[in-house]
């Protein structure tokens, strides 16, 4: 660097390869300006507060002022910002002399500029291995707190990133061994990357570092970073071999399900033809013990002894009750291995077809049925639904309270969600409410066989259809008041 | 009015320059050139309707905090320190930056900016951070010149307003 003398006049200055020189006052006042200099120190400016170099320098002026011998030297200012080739040097001494400060500037010469270039070149690759840096950093960041397997390669197969889980499980201690790195970096899956290729779920079967055998699930892309030097291969790896163990045991239990469902259907079936064989075998004897005792009656139609014509009613009624029995056996059967034919059905409409077989009951019971919210239609098995009606109508009926007329009010309302509730009220003898879920059991009989004919099937044949149609039955009920059944149904679209 | 000089001060590649030629030129070079020595840029900003010159030194972001010992911290009034908000080392450096200055420059303003916001929005978590340790946080893109002028005002503000308290 070029120091000026102490007293140097601007030509020799110039001369001496500096490109500008300046004087200025000890207050900071330019006395004199050549050069390049001259184009930024105007004479009569203040240094300190419009100069660009030197703007704000008060102090350290005044500090040059006090040590003559020293002097200020900025280093590499560009002044130009659209000419980044054009660097001076900014030195400032004080000639205690003439009392002012001389001011010069020398330019960057060509050697250094083409440093400078080299510099720069070399700054911006680090600038980009940088970014390059920041989003491995980023990636590993990423893979690192996934529940996904995640590992990134260079073209020379060397690892540059790995999540934890893969490290632990399947890479040896430098990261670059094991049965999953020879097969991410060799053989086909490395030759498609390298191909462009995208492989998104592959399952590959590979060993983890103690040997076992475990099933993952692969995706790999290529990458090419920012500075477009070097591509990388990343790969996600997903280990779905317990997930696959688990759904061969799902599959297996479904299948095992299924045939231990078939199984029992067959079962069914067997002992619903059985059920139906007995009972029909069951009925041809008890019609002829009806019929024998019919004639055995007509027969004996002259002055019978008393006793006798007890013994025959009750064989034949018996025999009939019987045959009531079979008969309903039969039908509770036939419902409960039923297969549903689900149609649109308005309940109203159905309950007003089955009261008509029971006109004659309903009039001797003076019976009436009031129906409330007859639009809602229901999506339901027609002859399932005839069976249910048929049961409850007969049971409110059967049990009526002989001291009053029979009311019956039959309710369907939208309870939401797809679903209509139909409600069968009767003002009936009705039960003790304990009894609500046991009346749905088959035999059961909350009166004696004198006092009500039946045979204790009616509720539990309404369960078992309701049961065909996935409908949900309830019960209840206060002892003179009267019973509600409640049948939950599926609303027709 | 007297000019003031504004340090933009940072780790390398955050965007200084970037900055500078926004403010002065309004516009982006998308081609990277790493500055070397110190680059001044004379702008004039406009505070309270009336123009005010302000020169810029655009420094090497490789001196560190050895800036402070050097001859172009002198007479400086202020300092924008600048960060960039996708890599998170350089938002240390810009801490430890803004820590030295106010030690060798007391009761000089000095605002922290966090450039590149276009790339990469921070959390809030992480300006909660920041901005619990420095007297103002500004989110700027020299890309797309958001928030900058408004640094550079609130900066030459606060230097005009520490003058007047002198």
């Amino acid at each position: 660097m070029v120091k000026p003398a102490q007293s140097v006049s601007t030509d020799t200055a110039i001369r001496l390869g500096m490109v500008g020189v300046a004087l200025v006052d000890k207050n900071g006042i330019v006395l004199k300006s050549e050069g390049e200099l001259s184009s930024w120190m105007h004479v009569g400016q203040n240094i300190t507060e419009s100069s660009t170099a030197l703007l704000g320098m008060d102090e350290a002026l005044d500090e040059l002022r006090e040590n003559p011998g020293q002097q200020l030297t900025l280093p590499n200012v560009c002044l130009d910002p659209d000419n980044q080739q054009n660097f001076h040097t900014i030195t400032v001494q004080w000639d205690n002399n003439d009392q002012h400060f001389v001011i010069s500037t020398t330019t960057l010469d060509a050697a250094n500029g083409s440093e400078f270039d080299v510099l720069r070149e070399y700054r911006s690759q680090r600038y980009l291995q940088d970014r390059l840096d920041a989003e491995r950093q980023h990636f590993r960041t990423l893979y690192e707190q996934s529940p996904h397997l995640a590992v990134c390669y260079n073209n020379k197969a060397h690892m540059l990133a790995a999540s934890n889980d893969i490290r632990q499980k399947f890479l040896g201690e430098d990261g670059e061994s094991g049965a999953l790195h020879n097969q991410l970096t060799s053989g086909p899956i490395w030759d498609a990357m390298w191909a462009g290729e995208t492989i998104n779920a592959r399952p590959v079967k590979t060993t983890d570092k103690e040997g076992n055998l475990r099933q993952l699930e692969l995706s790999g892309y290529l990458v090419t970073p920012p500075d477009m030097l070097s591509q990388e291969v990343y790969y996600s790896l997903t280990d779905v071999t317990e997930r696959n163990l688990y759904r061969l045991q799902m599959q297996e239990r479904s299948e095992q399900l299924e045939s231990a469902a078939s199984q029992l259907q067959d079962a069914n079936k067997r002992l619903s033809r059985f059920a139906s064989m007995a009972a029909h075998d069951l009925l041809s004897p008890l019609r002829r013990i009806a019929t024998f005792t019919q004639i055995l009656s007509e027969e004996f139609d002259g002055p019978q002894s008393e006793s006798l014509s007890f013994a025959l009613h009750a064989i034949q009624r018996s025999a009939e009750r019987g045959q009531i029995l079979v008969d309903d056996v039969m039908h509770l059967t036939q419902t409960a291995n039923c297969v549903s034919t689900l149609e649109s059905i308005n309940p109203s409409e159905l309950l007003k077809l089955v009261a008509t077989d029971s006109d004659v009951q309903l009039e001797q019971a003076q019976g009436c049925i009031k129906y409330v919210g007859n639009k809602h239609l229901i999506k339901g098995d027609a002859k399932l639904m005839r069976t249910i009606y048929r049961n409850i109508l007969s049971n409110a009926i059967k049990y009526r309270d002989p001291a009053r007329p029979l009311v019956l009010t039959h309710t369907a309302s939208d309870i939401g969600t797809g679903h209509v509730r139909i409600e069968f009220k009767d003002n009936g003898v009705g039960f003790q409410p304990e009894k609500a879920t046991q009346v749905f059991e088959p035999f059961t009989r909350l009166v004696g066989d004198d006092q009500v004919a039946g045979t204790g099937l009616g509720l539990a044949i309404v369960k078992e259809a309701a049961n065909a149609m996935g409908y949900r039955v309830s019960a209840s009920s206060i002892p003179g008041v009267g019973t509600t059944i409640a049948l939950i149904t599926n609303a027709a679209d | 009015m007297r000019a003031k000089k504004i340090l933009l001060l940072g780790a390398q590649a955050v965007g200084k320059t970037s900055i500078a030629r926004r403010l002065k030129f309004d516009t982006f070079e998308f081609d990277y050139k790493s500055t070397i020595g110190v680059q001044l840029h004379e702008i004039n900003l406009t505070i309270e309707g009336q123009q005010q010159p302000v020169v810029l030194w655009d420094t090497d972001g490789n001196f560190g905090d050895k800036i402070f010992d050097s001859v172009y911290a002198k007479g400086a009034a202020g300092a924008l320190i600048v960060a960039d908000c996708t890599r998170p080392h350089t938002i240390n450096h810009m801490q430890h930056l803004i820590e030295g200055f106010e030690q060798k420059m007391p009761g000089r303003p000095c605002f922290a900016v966090l450039n590149k916001i276009d790339s990469e929005t921070p959390s809030d978590q992480a300006l909660m951070g920041i901005e619990s340790k420095v007297q103002q946080l500004h989110l700027c893109s020299a890309l797309n010149g958001q928030g900058l002028l408004e640094a550079a005002q609130s900066l030459l503000v606060a230097c005009n307003t520490r003058d007047s308290a002198w």
